[in-house]
């Protein structure tokens, strides 16, 4: 019963961490209650960074908006913009 | 997203132009064009200032995304094969760092083909640049003039 949680690149370098798990509670309810629960259990430096306009997140590998619901077991991914090629 | 059975690969090796465009047509002599788009490591504009170039993936989502991208290359022209490598890890100035190579029965589709790939794979997939020049090391700005190279396809 938990959420995977993985950043990447400039974001996983702000906060220190590739990943962490939180466990799942229906009240997480959407990315954007995850978020608030990161920055509460986690870092601080989860809202701003994590709300930042350019900042894209995926769940279960598949872009999503902050309103999207999660469920247990989701993998949630936050990046910025990429840049390969 | 989609399976594919179009070879996608992730990887920090090296690869040779010769051995992928052998393996790719496989004798197949209902092919008529192959297009191979390599994208190297450029220099910056003070030339010799670039020391390395790393390049950091969502392991997963980056092969699935480019396999969605492909399908949808495959929907819109009539391609027979296509073989994308992009590097991971730590490249220099003048490494090869992402083959996009496409063969069908004829060159207009393997053109547009290949340029589509290349322009969602720049904007979509999920992969990030590190630059160190001078000693100091930073995380490449996405470009908007990417954005508008896909963009074009929309319309």
């Amino acid at each position: 019963m938990a959420l995977r949680v993985l950043f990447f690149a400039g974001i996983r370098e702000k906060l220190g961490t590739a990943r962490c798990e939180l466990p799942f509670s229906d009240e997480t309810g959407d990315v954007l209650g995850l978020v608030g629960r990161l920055a509460r259990e986690i870092d601080p430096l989860c809202e701003d960074l994590l709300l930042a306009e350019n900042t894209i997140c995926a769940v279960n590998r598949e872009v999503v908006s902050r309103e999207h619901s999660l469920r247990d077991e989701d993998e949630v991914a936050f990046f910025p913009p990429v840049t390969g090629g | 997203m989609v399976p594919c059975d179009d070879e996608i690969l992730i990887t920090k090796a090296d690869f040779s132009i010769e051995d992928e465009y052998r393996r790719l047509l496989d004798d197949d002599h209902s092919l008529g064009a192959c297009v191979l788009f390599t994208g190297l490591v450029r220099d910056l504009p003070e030339a010799g200032s670039l020391q390395s170039l790393e390049l950091e993936h969502y392991p997963g989502m980056t092969e699935a995304s480019i396999a969605e991208i492909v399908a949808k290359a495959r929907a819109r022209w009539n391609i027979a094969r296509v073989r994308v490598i992009h590097r991971i890890g730590k490249l220099a100035p003048g490494d090869q760092i992402v083959l996009v190579a496409v063969a069908g029965a004829h060159r207009g589709e393997a053109f547009a083909a290949c340029e589509y790939v290349m322009d969602y794979l720049k904007t979509r997939a999920p992969l990030w640049k590190k630059e160190t020049a001078d000693g100091r090391a930073r995380w490449v700005d996405s470009r908007e003039s990417d954005e508008m190279a896909a963009a074009r396809w929309e319309t």
